[in-house]
Formats: C-alpha cells, sequence, structure tokens
C-alpha cells in the first residue's frame, strides 16, 4: 500500500499544464456510435452543435488524451494504478462544437487526508473554454487508499 | 417515455445499462483514452489491490448520461454528478432508477432536478448522483 505523504497537501492549489484540443466531429460520432445512438441523423447533428446536450462527459476525455491522469501520478509520486475515480461532475455553461478548439486549465483545488478511512482525496477543477467563453466545469475527485505517514 | 413539453415526467422508468464487459472496457478505453490499467491489465489490477479488474466508472457515467439526455428529451442537462460509491467487477450490468423533481422561480426557466442510483445485479449500490436540467434558452 502507499505511503501517506504530507507533503500533498501542501500540493492544494497546483496548477496544472494547460493544454489545447480540438474537437473532432469523427470522435463525436464515435461516441454517439459507442452509446448505440447513431441511428438518428438529427441527433448526431445536434450533438455536434452542442456536445453537452447529448454527451455530457466527452469533456473528460479530452483530459484524459493529454495525460492528465499520469500528470497527477507524477506529481504525488504514486503510479497511476493507486489512483480511484470516487466522484465526477461537469456543468453545463454553454456549447461545445464539433471542431471547436478548447482551451482546458486545472488545478488541483483540495487535497483532504482522512486519517481514520485511511483514504486521501484529491480534488480537481478544470475549466474548458472556447475562444475565451467558458463551455464546461468540471470536478474530478480522486482518492488513494495509504498507510500511514512514516517516521 | 417522453416528457410533456412543459413539465418533467416524476420519475423516469428504471433502465438497465449494458454490460460492462472486457469488450467493452477495452472499447471505452480507446474512445476515452482513459487507459488506467487497472481496467485493462488483471496483473496491474491486482498489484493495486484489486481482486480483478474494475470497470471504468466513468464508462458507467456515459451510459447513465446517454439515457439520461434521451429519457429527458426537450430538456437542457446543465449539471451532472456522479459518485462511484464501489468498484465494478468485469461484467456487472447496471440497474439505473431515477425520480424527477420539477422548480420553478418567477422570471426563470423551469427547471427539474433528477436524482439516480444504479444498482448491480445483486441489488448493491454502485453509483449514485444528481443531475439538473432545464428548460432550452435559459442560459448561454
Amino acid at each position: 500500500m502507499v505511503r501517506f505523504n504530507r507533503g500533498w497537501l501542501a500540493l492544494e492549489g497546483h496548477r496544472f499544464r494547460p493544454f489545447q484540443a480540438r474537437i473532432a466531429r469523427e470522435r463525436v460520432v464515435r461516441y454517439l456510435d459507442f452509446l448505440g445512438q447513431l441511428e438518428e441523423d438529427a441527433w448526431r447533428e445536434r450533438a455536434c452543435d452542442d456536445i453537452g446536450a447529448a454527451l455530457p462527459t466527452m469533456p473528460f476525455s479530452l483530459e484524459m488524451e493529454a495525460g492528465v491522469v499520469a500528470e497527477i501520478a507524477a506529481l504525488l509520486d504514486i503510479d497511476a494504478n493507486r489512483l480511484l475515480h470516487a466522484e465526477q461532475s461537469f456543468t453545463r455553461h454553454g456549447p461545445l462544437r464539433c471542431g471547436d478548439l478548447v482551451a482546458v486549465e486545472s488545478r488541483l483545488c483540495d487535497v483532504t487526508w482522512k486519517p481514520a478511512s485511511r483514504v486521501c482525496f484529491f480534488g480537481k477543477e478544470s475549466r474548458f473554454r472556447v475562444a475565451g467563453r467558458l463551455a464546461v466545469t468540471s470536478r474530478s475527485l480522486y482518492a488513494i487508499r495509504a498507510s500511514e505517514e512514516g517516521p | 417515455m417522453m416528457p410533456d413539453a412543459s413539465q418533467p415526467p416524476t420519475r423516469l422508468p428504471p433502465t438497465r445499462l449494458r454490460e460492462m464487459g472486457l469488450a467493452e472496457l477495452q472499447a471505452y478505453a480507446e474512445l476515452s483514452g482513459d487507459r488506467n490499467p487497472i481496467h485493462l491489465d488483471r496483473e496491474q489490477a491486482i498489484l493495486a489491490g484489486h481482486p480483478d479488474l474494475i470497470c471504468h466508472g466513468m464508462l458507467a457515467m456515459t451510459d447513465i448520461g446517454g439515457w439520461l439526455v434521451r429519457a429527458m428529451a426537450g430538456w437542457q442537462l446543465v449539471t451532472l454528478t456522479t459518485r462511484f460509491v464501489a468498484p465494478m467487477a468485469v461484467g456487472t450490468r447496471l440497474k439505473v432508477s431515477a425520480s424527477c423533481e420539477a422548480h420553478q422561480q418567477a422570471g426563470e426557466p423551469p427547471r427539474a432536478t433528477v436524482d439516480f442510483t444504479a444498482e448491480d445485479a445483486g441489488g448493491v449500490v454502485r453509483v449514485k448522483g444528481r443531475a439538473r436540467f432545464q428548460r432550452p434558452g435559459g442560459i448561454c
């Protein structure tokens, strides 16, 4: 088991490397296909015009492709397979569309050690903007089971 | 069930999501970019302290989100929040139950809150969450 590292608490506020990603129509279509929703042309067109309405979890994939989990693991100096995804939320502020170039900024907003349950929680907030306009915000809560800090 | 144009349904009929077999995990990993080995490599999952491979929580959330936006056709999803209560073994098939409550304040578009729970075949709750909707045109 991973040992709790008190230094993790000092990482609160850490800003992750910002990145940009293009929302490819082909990828949206693959998502719809995966959900079994490819059969309706009108649905597909609506989805490409406002992805959040059809595929609310898709912004997560932009972060995954950018290697965010590996970045968190490196920051905490642990193996990525120790990170458990505990909670996830998305809030739509405006549409994301096929072809949009999305600028993503994330920070580690809270780190909480629960000694009784020996779990450390890491809350990460992300903002997805298109040409400066806020389109989506998300919050991810990761957990690590850890033994007490060593001497 | 298709809701009426102005009022959301009070209860969405329970639904069974797809079975999350190994092929689905591999497909979702490829699609989403979430290639954490606890979902794909049995040895790595066991090394990480799991009894076996575990499903992506986000696969369940993606399927629940897809179902919700269909079930609430005509409403705009604003917020979707999910808590992954317990790990899910490969082969899990979730049954989702949901209740819906409508709200409206003067001068604001109608809103609806959907609370949902997803259980496995043994009745163990694996995922819980809440989604907030509003009639289109109220934001942006």
